[in-house]
């Protein structure tokens, strides 16, 4: 009876082989894989440099067809060159040598050389845009360059829009660009934001050496 | 003795206030990455500043590897003009062993300059063009940004530093003008070009020129054997009639191109050889132009030709 016993007693259960635990084990080391790869990939993504843009902007580098992108690139060089014939002319103002405060499109392109309103390969190449500057403005503090008639396919029209709000901006290059899909859009009778964008005016935001350069860095 | 005393003390407020004012007028140490900028800042500082170039002429600024002696220049600067956008990494890798990293002003001459993507990568990624120093326009763009710069660290040159930037902006549009006078006598509509490296790109867009495809995928990488088929078949397919590769990097590629599509070669200056002079950058810019017109020029001939066949 005791032999029959401990017989009983010393019975040992035996699983069958199987792959449980190593498929738990496998999977456990798949899904810390996943999540460790997941958490490395998030700290690792580059923080987008380019500004968020509104319905109403454009981006220079990603929006813009090769004509508009020639143009607006001249434009921005234009800026600074407008700025500082502006000064001078202030200053020839005072003096009682000068009625214009700001230079007419003749003098940049005769004179100065100033494009896109030099009226050479450039200009022929880029639609033969007609510039003109728009004085009315005076009383909003602001003075505009419109460019319009561009006869390259997909062209915009074009402003220039110079803002004296900030104090001695005459070297700091102030000012915005803005595109208007329809080639011969009329010079806007008024250069608040808000008036532009119903009149299908978008503003061009550059992709500029100092956005590239903090893409770089991140 | 009691007059020597009562001499001495005006004698040593006079003495101090000459040597303060000594200190007040030491020149700016103003450090350069690249060729083009060694020129632009000489024509703006003139002689009220130094120039201390990074490294050596003579090296290619797109492998260069930084050495000692760097370090000590980068310790003697002021301030450092930099591209910033893909053509000298190498200068921040310098100031960050000389300890200079918060310490050393750099002037981003770029930081105004809207970039445009390289020539000819419609349907691809964007990439950067960062060759903004191969162009008068946007050239011009960053003579301001670095004279507006440099006018801030010296305020007491800073109106000398703008008029010099003027004048030499003028003297820049002055050469562009020159060229276009001769290209808007030619025919350029039959000017179909390719480049070998995408460094033209600012310099055919402010002469209204297109490039039609651009042979290194990436700024000094290779194209492999199938990238470079698959450009002769552009090239071949937009029958570009020109390609323009450069006058100091020569590469067997554009001879291997020349021969499968029989196109004309001409060099351009990437301007980045040669020893750092003041007048490297117009007599680069004037090289490129000449070839530009020489270029057309060729071209005209050959429609004339073609069309009295």
């Amino acid at each position: 009876m005791n032999a029959a016993v401990n017989t009983a007693q010393n019975i040992s259960t035996v699983r069958p082989r199987s792959g449980r635990r190593e498929t738990i084990a496998i999977g456990a080391v798949f899904l810390a894989i996943l999540i460790i790869a997941g958490v490395a990939i998030s700290q690792r993504q580059v923080a987008n440099p380019l500004p968020r843009l509104y319905d109403w902007q454009l981006s220079s580098f990603y929006d813009l067809g090769k004509t508009d992108q020639a143009i607006h690139t001249s434009l921005v060089t234009a800026i600074p060159e407008l700025w500082l014939l502006h000064t001078d002319m202030l200053s020839m103002q005072e003096r009682g040598k000068s009625k214009e405060a700001w230079p007419d499109i003749e003098q940049l392109a005769e004179y100065y050389y100033v494009a896109p309103f030099a009226q050479d390969l450039f200009w022929t190449q880029n639609g033969k845009v007609k510039w003109a500057r728009v004085t009315e403005f005076s009383f909003e503090g602001s003075t505009v360059y419109h460019g319009y008639g561009g006869t390259t396919e997909q062209q915009s029209a074009y402003l220039i829009v110079l803002s004296h709000a900030h104090k001695g901006a005459s070297f700091n290059s102030v000012g915005s660009i803005w595109m208007n899909a329809d080639a011969n859009a009329p010079a806007p009778s008024t250069v608040v934001r808000d008036s532009l964008i119903r009149n299908g005016w978008k503003q061009v935001v550059p992709y500029s050496g100092a956005m590239e350069r903090k893409r770089i860095r991140s | 003795m009691k007059f020597q005393r009562l001499l001495a003390a005006p004698l040593l407020v006079v003495f101090s206030a000459l040597f303060i004012g000594t200190a007040a007028a030491e020149p700016l140490r103003v450090g350069i990455t690249l060729h083009p900028y060694y020129s632009f800042v000489a024509n703006i500082v003139g002689d009220r500043a130094e120039i201390v170039p990074l490294i050596d002429a003579g090296n290619n600024p797109h492998n260069y590897r930084p050495r000692a002696e760097d370090m000590r220049r980068v310790m003697s600067m002021d301030a450092l003009v930099v591209n910033g956008i893909g053509h000298d990494e190498w200068a921040f890798e310098i100031i960050q062993a000389a300890g200079r990293k918060e310490k050393l002003p750099l002037i981003y001459a770029n930081s105004g300059v809207p970039l445009i993507p390289i020539a000819a990568d419609e349907g691809e990624a964007k990439v950067v063009n960062p060759h903004t120093f191969v162009s008068v326009t946007v050239a011009i763009q960053q003579i301001y940004t670095i004279a507006r710069e440099l006018g801030k660290l010296d305020p007491d040159n800073a109106a000398f530093f703008r008029k010099n930037a003027r004048d030499y902006a003028l003297k820049l549009r002055r050469i562009k003008a020159k060229f276009m006078g001769e290209l808007v006598k030619l025919d350029t509509t039959n000017l179909r070009c390719a480049t070998m490296h995408g460094a033209y790109g600012y310099l055919m867009q402010e002469f209204g020129l297109q490039v039609v495809a651009v042979i290194e995928p990436r700024h000094g990488v290779s194209p492999t054997a199938r990238q470079l088929g698959d450009t002769i078949d552009k090239i071949k397919a937009a029958n570009v009639n020109v390609l323009f590769a450069e006058k100091f990097f020569a590469s067997n590629l554009s001879e291997t191109i020349r021969e499968a599509t029989g196109v004309s070669m001409y060099a351009f200056s990437h301007m980045s050889d040669g020893d750092y002079s003041a007048a490297l950058f117009e007599h680069e810019t004037t090289a490129n132009l000449e070839t530009l017109v020489k270029a057309m020029r060729a071209i005209n001939a050959e429609s004339s030709a073609s069309a009295a066949e």
